[in-house]
């Protein structure tokens, strides 16, 4: 195949001395860039299985010590150094580390796809567009202690902010608090807002809330609280507020973790907990989530299960296969009615800032619904930087 | 071709966990298209033609499709579409993204927010339902048409005798 690195997954344990050397200073490296961040912080972003894989908490490689996009120096010369078949010579250039000057911080992420659905009974659609474009800005206005943040959506559709808060840290880099419109600190921040996790929990990159939020992070706990409005991104329309909170054990093999939420709205009461984890065995980072919701202010009131499964193998350098099973449970009380949602991805990292992903979801539900028992097949290009 | 036998052993690893848990669908035994118990105040009934009336485009639009998300207490913009609250958060409410404009403005489908959303003309944001084009269907145009006639039409909350008529 004319790939280069690795030759395949079943040689990855096996190590010969110049190999565990160059493994040692290459981590050596890494862990130097990242104490160079200072932004070691909480919990996975968009895709938590590198976090898994690498060992390392995922603020290691984004900003956001929640989640997010901008990456930190360490993620922008990981993502160029580690995730690419072949990096490509940028002569004088060197790495991107993404400074626009001293202060500036900048970012983005294009996914364009091609995707083919077949829903039964239904015409069969295919079709092409851009499936999210993001650019992302940050100002250190005190050098690791206050920050200005900004998550921009481009397209598709018109502009639109998702995140803008000062964040302010203190007590030794182990606190912080961040003030404005963000993301929900809540089980995995998988890039796929369709997971039944991320789709049934509501909390997801089409929500962000306003509020303040307070992180804590002390040797390999990571902790966040945040108090916001509960509206997703509507204006307060009630005394209530929404609680939410997550904390995260990482392990350099492991982690474990767990939410809750609490939203106490007009229309009614929600609760959420979460269970979530990975753990890396060999070549294959697995990722696993588990959420039980109770909302009340529908009719009548609902109960769900949604969990997930995920492998990702890292077959050959640059190369991911992602298979993911997906359960949900709409309604508790009510039998006959669960869905499953089975994807096979395979990532492929050519070279630094680019990825293509092709892919296959089947989708199973109840018989007589037909959007619950579509297929789709789709190919995407992703750049960032 | 053979595959070494760490190779099989992983690919059986990935495989075996992942099928177990992605097997469990329901039947759908007793159950409407919108997945509600048959015969209880719940089932608005889901099947059937989509016709220019508040309570079909609940049952096959807004119930299957956009109460995916838009539901619950945490609905994204503040906006549920679910069974028995959809009307009041839609028709003569402000949008969250352009207060400007309704929601659904009786009489005016032109100048109608949700309208805009789902043509893929709003001003902000994406087409919806979200992910439209690329991870699910967009709404087709004779569903957008019959939407657009209710809202012609008043966008009534009750049934109106003639409405037209699109089989999905």
């Amino acid at each position: 195949m004319g790939q280069r690195g690795r030759a395949d997954g079943d040689d990855a344990g096996i190590d010969d001395g110049d190999e565990v050397k160059r493994t040692i200073l290459r981590r050596s490296g890494l862990l130097f860039l990242l104490l160079l961040t200072q932004l070691v912080c909480t919990r996975a972003f968009a895709e938590p299985y590198l976090a898994v894989r690498t060992g390392l908490a995922c603020g290691a490689c984004h900003v956001n010590p929640s989640g997010g996009g901008l990456r930190t120096t360490f993620g922008d010369i990981y993502s160029q150094t580690q995730m690419p078949q072949q990096q490509i010579d940028t002569g004088s250039h060197g790495l991107w580390t993404g400074n626009a000057g001293s202060l500036f911080r900048v970012g983005g992420n294009l996914r364009d796809d091609f995707t083919y659905i077949d829903t039964p009974n239904q015409k069969k659609s295919d079709s092409s567009g851009i499936d999210d474009f993001r650019l992302y800005a940050a100002v250190s206005l005190l050098e690791d202690r206050l920050n200005l943040y900004v998550d921009e959506r481009i397209a598709p559709g018109g502009t639109q902010n998702r995140e803008a808060y000062g964040m302010l840290w203190f007590g030794q880099h182990r606190f912080y608090i961040k003030g404005g419109q963000f993301y929900l600190p809540f089980g995995l921040r998988l890039q796929d807002d369709e997971a039944y996790v991320r789709q049934a929990s509501a909390i997801n990159y089409t929500t962000p809330d306003s509020g303040a939020e307070f992180g804590w992070i002390h040797g390999a706990w990571n902790a966040q609280i945040a108090l916001t409005n509960g509206s997703a991104g509507a204006a307060e329309s009630n005394q209530g507020k929404q609680v939410t909170t997550s904390a995260v054990y990482i392990r350099s093999g492991w982690r474990a973790g767990l939410s809750y939420s609490d939203n106490e709205a007009t229309s009614g009461h929600r609760q959420m907990g979460a269970i979530f984890g990975g753990i890396r065995t060999g070549p294959i980072a697995w990722l696993a989530e588990a959420d039980y919701i109770a909302d009340t202010s529908l009719s009548p009131h609902m109960d769900e299960y949604a969990g997930l499964l995920e492998a990702n193998w890292a077959f050959l350098r640059g190369n991911n296969l992602k298979l993911t099973a997906e359960f949900l449970d709409p309604a508790v009380h009510v039998a006959h009615d669960q869905r499953d949602r089975f994807s096979a991805i395979w990532e492929y990292t050519p070279i630094q800032f680019l990825q293509t992903r092709l892919g296959f979801r089947n989708y199973d539900g109840i018989p007589q619904n037909d959007l619950q028992n579509r297929k789709e097949a789709f190919a995407e290009l992703h750049l960032f930087f | 071709m053979v595959l070494k036998a760490s190779v099989r052993l992983h690919i059986a690893t990935l495989a075996l966990p992942l099928l177990a848990l992605a097997a469990c669908a329901g039947s759908g035994d007793g159950l409407d298209q919108n997945g509600n118990p048959i015969g209880t105040g719940s089932s608005g009934g889901g099947s059937g033609p989509v016709t220019a009336d508040f309570q079909s485009i609940q049952d096959q639009v807004f119930t299957p499709i956009c109460a995916q998300c838009h539901a619950g207490a945490s609905a994204p913009e503040g906006m549920q579409l679910g069974e028995g609250v959809s009307y009041s958060m839609i028709v003569n409410v402000p949008s969250e993204e352009v207060p400007t404009l309704m929601r659904i403005k009786p009489g005016d489908p032109d100048n109608s927010y949700l309208v805009q959303k789902i043509e893929g003309l709003a001003a902000v944001g994406a087409q919806m339902p979200a992910g439209c084009p690329t991870t699910q269907p967009c709404l087709d145009q004779d569903t957008i048409n019959l939407i657009r006639a209710w809202v012609s039409a008043g966008a009534p909350m009750a049934t109106t005798p003639a409405s037209t008529t699109v089989m999905k």
